[in-house]
């Protein structure tokens, strides 16, 4: 039966070339949106690169410290990393860093570098592809050793192709020795990327207070039995300890996050975000929205064809089809069409990210973002195809399978 | 093999209630070849659909294969319908998308069976109407005799018990008709199929073995 019914939906698609295009150039640009969307997403929350093991990684980009009225939201103090974060037991390695910039001004002009002041577990946790030399280790960091990782792209700003292994760079009035050079990172890698990494104790400042907020950022590596629970719970207590010391503050270390909060979460006030379930499930929903207008042209299409095809229908059932029968039919016909219209849709979203991507990632200064059309959105892709399918397929297969083949074999109408 | 009992038909709309058919009662025996005749809108295709079970009768008892039919669920009528039925159309019904091989299929495709039997089946019986030579053939390609041919095709490859013709002849010349009526007799006689044919054409209604005659939805013989 099915061999007939593919055999007769080629025929049909190659008839009616008209309904076939509309048809397939509705579902086509509607899951290339949804791709779009699906892989701009993805390289937001699995960036890949120095990222690639996030999901082994928990985040704590925030502080929020209230008394009464009066709220202070910033990044995390300097001071409780080092008096209560670094001394927490859960996490396997805990990271933290600062970020600033670096203007280098040469006879080209002035560029400006990222810079990030890390401990030597940042350095370990991140999965950074060192191409020359090494990374810093954490007895350079508790020395203060003057020494700096820079990436690939300002190696070549600096010193071309040469190995500047062992050269001297003035950053920030200090003169650094140059030890490693680290592979780009993609510009979607928010929390690893960076140009210039070294020490932070070479900056040398007094440490903020308890009861102000920071402008650090820490990273919790998880075992491979993903103990986050006990990390969050531990943090709890973190949070505890330091309200015991403070004169009625209540402070709030938010999460810390996993890639999928961090990415909802971003930079908003952390007291009213709702937790990646609801932010998933409203995303979701836009998604839904996204479909339904093309649904819903896809319904009307496929009404209209149903009324073509009746006499076929009332053919199919005189001779011993059920309405079940029919349904199968209709959606699967439908789903076969959907598929096609999916796979133009992949290449299309291809297309898209590949010239476009530039303009889809400008917040991410375009280029060099690593874009993922993974498996994953394969069959992201593959089920919006199904559930697009049988929502256009659905209402024009029961009116198929109500019809009275009677009436249109005297030539009634529907 | 098919026996109404005091069978109705009412067309309802808003304002207006048409009788179809007013208390129907016949039978009709195996292996029988009737004619059902009467003027336009006296029923008679309403009633060869009620017998086909492709409509339902507003009130009344029936039969059809020995089979009591009150009752039963849409899917069961649908695996009757194409375990013991065969339809032929004045209009034929084939569908164009299909070639004449697939469209004689097509009762056998709701059956369990491997593709290879279906095809083997259908490629027979159209050897049996003469039209194997014209299996790969779309039915805009043939003419209407042909066509009339590859529906009686599909109408018979199931081996049905019972075929309802609704008017055969209707869309043909005298010659093909007599093509047309000859198959039929042929598939009577050696298969033993009962046929109920509806027909305006007396001289074809006469070469059967009983003519039921219908007015104004009644039954008037």
């Amino acid at each position: 039966m099915w061999r007939t019914t593919f055999k007769q939906f080629l025929i049909l698609i190659r008839r009616n070339r008209f309904f076939t295009f509309v048809n397939l150039f509705g579902i086509s640009f509607t899951i290339m949106l949804v791709m779009t969307i699906q892989v701009t997403f993805e390289s937001h929350v699995w960036p890949g690169g120095p990222e690639k093991n996030n999901d082994k990684m928990l985040f704590l980009y925030r502080t929020v410290i209230s008394k009464e009225r009066s709220n202070s939201i910033g990044g995390v103090n300097q001071r409780v990393i080092e008096e209560y974060i670094l001394k927490m037991k859960t996490p396997k390695s805990i990271g933290f860093c600062s970020h600033s910039d670096w203007s280098n001004i040469s006879p080209k002009g002035v560029n400006k570098y990222q810079v990030k002041m890390t401990n030597a577990a940042f350095m370990q946790i991140f999965d950074y592809k060192i191409i020359d030399g090494r990374i810093y280790t954490e007895k350079e960091v508790k020395n203060s050793s003057p020494v700096v990782v820079i990436s690939e792209s300002l190696r070549d700003d600096l010193f071309g192709k040469e190995s500047p292994l062992g050269k001297t760079i003035d950053i920030q009035n200090t003169a650094f020795r140059i030890i490693g050079v680290i592979k780009e990172v993609p510009n979607n890698c928010k929390t690893s990327k960076s140009d210039i990494w070294y020490p932070y104790t070479i900056k040398k400042h007094d440490l903020p207070m308890l009861d102000e907020t920071g402008v650090c950022s820490v990273v919790f590596a998880t075992d491979n039995n993903d103990n986050s629970k006990a990390i969050t719970e531990e943090l709890r207590g973190v949070e505890r300890k330091i309200e015991a010391v403070l004169d009625g503050e209540d402070v709030m270390l938010p999460g810390p996050y996993d890639s999928l909060d961090k990415y909802f979460a971003g930079y908003g006030d952390p007291r009213y975000y709702k937790g990646k379930t609801v932010n998933l499930l409203w995303q979701i929903g836009k998604m839904f929205l996204v479909l339904l207008v093309p649904a819903i042209s896809l319904i009307a299409l496929n009404l209209t064809r149903v009324q073509e095809r009746s006499e076929e229908i009332a053919v199919r059932k005189t001779f011993g089809a059920s309405s079940m029968g029919l349904i199968k039919q209709i959606l699967f016909e439908n789903f076969l069409l959907t598929l096609i219209g999916a796979v133009i849709g992949f290449v299309f979203a291809w297309v898209t990210l590949e010239f476009f991507g530039d303009i889809l990632f400008s917040e991410l200064n375009g280029n060099n973002v690593t874009i993922n059309l993974s498996i994953i959105t394969f069959f992201v892709c593959l089920a919006i195809s199904l559930i697009l399918s049988i929502v256009s397929g659905f209402i024009p297969a029961i009116k198929m399978s109500k019809l009275k083949p009677a009436l249109v074999m005297k030539g009634g109408e529907l | 093999m098919i026996e109404l009992k005091n069978i109705h038909k009412v067309y309802r709309t808003k304002n207006i209630e048409t009788v179809a058919l007013d208390n129907i009662n016949m039978k009709v025996e195996e292996g029988e070849f009737v004619s059902i005749m009467g003027p336009s809108g006296c029923g008679k295709s309403t009633l060869l659909n009620i017998i086909g079970l492709i409509d339902n009768p507003t009130d009344g008892d029936m039969s059809v294969c020995n089979t009591h039919i009150n009752g039963q669920k849409e899917k069961q009528l649908a695996a009757f319908r194409n375990k013991n039925l065969g339809f032929i159309f004045q209009r034929f019904h084939l569908i164009s998308s299909l070639n004449v091989l697939d469209n004689v299929e097509l009762s056998l495709i709701y059956r369990k069976m491997s593709g290879a039997k279906r095809r083997k089946l259908a490629l027979e019986t159209l050897e049996k109407v003469g039209l194997s030579h014209r299996a790969k053939h779309y039915p805009s390609e043939l003419s209407g005799g042909q066509c009339q041919r590859v529906a009686i095709a599909r109408a018979i490859v199931g081996e049905p018990q019972l075929i309802l013709a609704d008017e055969p002849t209707g869309n043909l010349d005298s010659k093909m008709s007599e093509e047309i009526m000859q198959i039929l007799h042929d598939l009577n006689r050696d298969s033993k199929t009962t046929i109920v044919m509806v027909t305006h054409d007396e001289k074809l209604a006469k070469q059967t073995d009983r003519v039921i005659r219908f007015f104004d939805g009644r039954q008037v013989n």
